[in-house]
């Protein structure tokens, strides 16, 4: 059987459920006392159980399998929780998460501590069934099936009319995997046959598959119970079916429940599904790539019909103008996902490291819908884990210490995301000791990054920035955990190549926020076209924050260096002809565009400002993708390339950073 | 011995339907590609049984259903579904299908689900 065609969506929806599990396992964890989470957690794994079971991943199931006992003993309270429990299920989460990427990378379905994990679990669940069975054994001696409390005026109409009252349990088989149908067909064959008055669950978590594997409803007809078993037998997938009939005597002892809001009318509700599709995401690239190339092509018809003057052109060109960007709005759309898609992970992962750190963390999400491209919220996955990992390991202080400083047991991460016209603004801040000045300082100089008497002259701003210098860090030895050699540098970095900006603010004592400021995509950006030694380049417009156009007179020389000075700041000026080592034309008067790189401002000379176009991202390609100085390549409207300028790494090569 | 009517647009399932309904001892009459086909064989054969998958070009296997009840009620129509078409399943069944299996199929359940369908007459 082709079972492969099904892996895709299976792996997909085996982690929305992992996702399910760990943020329900959290909640749990803050509060073992609501068992609310329990049902949550307990209904993902039974989803991944019977997934599993349909893709014939049996070591999976079992494992799934295990874990759901013991959610059930945690679920009706025959296990007392504690934290080698909660312990326990985040090993579970793990174990899973692991199943999953064996079988998504190698196919194999076996992941190392499994079993050792199952039989922990069984030690619970053997301790834990005794208690249980006690607890059932004594239950079943008052009531086999679950009392549904029917009101008594509608008893009592019933049998005025002569009618039955059943209370009727339905057990699925186990691995059934469309609950909600069986549902809907039980409700079919009782319907045609008496009415459906009550039920347990209620009828919008049966309509869900929200249960177990078995559900009552009370049920009024001329049947007997018999024909109520044969007409529920009758569907596949049901295992059991439990009839008990209500007599007239007993009920009159039975209170009256007056609240009439969870009668299910016999009326089947139609669920209302969202219409959606899942696409496999390649093709959603090869869609915006094609988008890419129509943009380039509506620019080019753009420029023929400014050049041709002819009206009826100019008017399709427009038409078509407005469709493109209508197109591109809507793919790029498609393309965005919340940031709480990798956001959601970091509370477990400050958690477990926290705890190994002997640390108290609670981490808060502010702005996780904002939703940004998919591509870009990969590549910083990692870069953000990092910044987690090291607000935990160096920034929030253990307990003790924090309640000398007045500050709360709990330290606290925030993480936080909002939209900013085309970009995203990304922060990670703590409420931890903050950066060290003094210490910064004294290992720049150890590590003669920095000579005395810059050091002297350096305010406490610059000297943040200098921790994400490559290959820098405050940590004596190397730990595990954030000081690997590899830090902030390469987040820095990763930040900048994706054409964002990296800030860091130090509140020594308070805290530590970093700052990222992303594009909403990488494929199609505005972009300032300036031209310099007859050729055209386009520079991102997330960098630039004027354009001057000046008397040459107005560049002053101070220690050699060309400066400007604009609003009583002093801005260093460069000719972009000679960072691309090209010769620079002295001209009367000189165009600048003053962009922001690290902080700082920077006055570009350039020989012509183009005006501002959005440009389609092309790759350099494999030959090229090392060249420094540049992020891309993009076509312009006539045809020609331009190469798209990364000022950073092309001012860094002139090392004039 | 009961006959069944295979309804799928690929070949592949037909194939894989019609190894395991043998096995039960099922005769196959007819089969078809899509839910039009499905609709005109039904007339010609009047199988006992139809297994009728639910995407399918042209004419989906919903609409098939609804004509086929059209012309007999009791048809006994089992659907084959895939994950994740819950709605679409119930939409059948509220049309008149009387069951539906998941692909991928398990031998036993489909066998279990023709039984029970059966039982019904």
């Amino acid at each position: 059987m082709d079972i492969n065609s099904y892996k895709e969506i299976f792996i997909e929806e085996a982690r929305d459920n992992i996702k399910i599990f760990n943020s329900a396992l959290l909640k749990f964890e803050k509060d073992i006392t609501d068992l609310t989470p329990v049902n949550d957690i307990f209904r993902a794994v039974h989803t991944l159980k019977g997934m599993a079971a349909t893709m014939g991943y049996d070591k999976m199931t079992e494992f799934t399998h295990s874990l759901e006992d013991i959610l059930d003993n945690i679920r009706n309270g025959s296990i007392k929780v504690d934290a080698e429990i909660t312990g326990l299920l985040f090993k579970g989460v793990d174990i899973i998460e692991k199943f999953l990427e064996n079988i998504s990378r190698n196919n194999i379905d076996i992941t190392e501590g499994y079993e050792e994990l199952i039989n922990k679990y069984k030690e619970y669940t053997k301790t834990g069934l005794k208690i249980s069975a006690k607890v059932i054994k004594e239950e079943q001696k008052k009531e086999e099936i679950p009392d549904l409390k029917i009101e008594e005026i509608i008893l009592n109409e019933a049998f005025k009319r002569n009618l039955n009252v059943y209370i009727v349990k339905i057990t699925l088989a186990e691995d059934c995997v469309f609950k909600n149908v069986r549902v809907f067909m039980v409700n079919r064959n009782l319907g045609e046959k008496g009415e459906i008055i009550k039920s347990s669950p209620v009828a919008k978590d049966l309509e869900e598959g929200k249960f177990g594997n078995s559900f009552s409803v009370a049920y009024i007809t001329k049947l007997n119970s018999e024909e109520i078993e044969k007409l529920l037998y009758k569907i596949a997938e049901i295992k059991k079916v439990e009839v008990k009939q209500i007599k007239k005597g007993l009920d009159e002892k039975r209170k009256i429940e007056k609240k009439a809001e969870n009668i299910i009318s016999n009326v089947e509700k139609k669920k209302i599904l969202s219409q959606s599709v899942r696409v496999n995401i390649e093709k959603l690239d090869v869609l915006l790539n094609l988008v890419g190339e129509l943009v380039i092509a509506k620019i080019r018809l753009e420029q023929i019909s400014k050049d041709k003057q002819f009206e009826i052109l100019k008017e399709t060109a427009n038409e078509f103008d407005r469709i493109i960007n209508e197109l591109q709005a809507e793919v790029t759309q498609v393309r965005m996902l919340p940031v709480n898609n990798i956001f959601d992970r970091f509370p477990r992962i400050a958690r477990d490291l926290a705890v190994e750190e002997g640390k108290e963390v609670e981490t808060e999400i502010i702005g996780g819908d904002i939703e940004i491209d998919r591509t870009v919220l990969e590549e910083i996955n990692e870069p953000l884990l990092h910044l987690v990992r090291n607000s935990v390991a160096h920034g929030i202080e253990k307990p003790e210490e924090r309640i000398s400083k007045g500050k709360s047991r709990k330290g606290i991460i925030r993480l936080s995301a909002k939209r900013e016209r085309n970009s995203v603004i990304i922060e990670i801040s703590d409420d931890g000791k903050g950066i060290d000045v003094l210490k910064v300082k004294k290992k720049a100089l150890e590590m003669k990054i920095l000579s005395e008497e810059k050091i002297k002259n350096i305010t406490d701003e610059e000297i943040v920035n200098i921790i994400a210098l490559p290959g820098f860090s405050t940590m004596d030895t190397v730990d595990k955990i954030a000081g690997r050699g590899v830090g902030v540098d390469v987040v820095k970095t990763k930040i900048e190549s994706l054409g964002g900006i990296f800030k860091i603010e130090n509140y020594p004592g308070e805290g530590v926020k970093f700052i990222m400021k992303l594009p909403l995509t990488l494929a199609i950006i505005q972009a300032l076209l300036v031209k310099t030694s007859q050729n055209i380049y386009a520079l991102p417009v997330i960098y630039t924050l004027e354009i001057l156009e000046l008397n040459t007179k107005s560049i002053k020389l101070i220690q050699g260096k060309r400066v400007i000075v604009l609003r009583d700041e002093v801005i260093a000026v460069f000719s972009l002809a000679e960072l691309l080592k090209k010769k620079r034309e002295e001209k009367e008067v000189v165009q600048l565009v003053i962009v922001e790189v690290r902080d700082k401002k920077i006055a570009l000379e350039v020989d012509e400002v183009i005006g501002q176009q959005e440009i389609a991202i092309k790759s350099l390609g494999e030959f090229l993708k090392y060249a420094k100085g540049f992020s891309g390549v993009t076509i312009l409207g006539d045809g020609r390339i331009s190469l798209i300028l990364d000022i950073q790494s092309l001012l860094e090569e002139n090392n004039n950073l | 011995m009961k006959n069944a009517l295979i309804v799928d647009d690929t070949k592949f399932m037909r194939n894989m339907l019609k190894s395991i309904l043998t096995k039960k001892g099922i005769d196959i009459v007819a089969e078809a590609s899509n839910g039009k086909e499905a609709v005109e064989k039904y007339k010609e054969f009047k199988p006992d049984l139809i297994t009728m998958d639910i995407i399918m070009p042209e004419v989906d296997g919903i609409q098939a259903v609804k004509e086929i009840i059209k012309i007999d009620p009791d048809a006994k129509i089992i659907m084959c579904s895939a994950m994740g078409q819950q709605a679409l399943v119930i939409e059948a069944i509220q049309s008149g299908a009387k069951d539906f299996v998941i692909k991928p199929f398990q031998p036993a359940r489909v066998w279990e689900a023709i039984d029970r369908t059966f039982q019904e007459s």
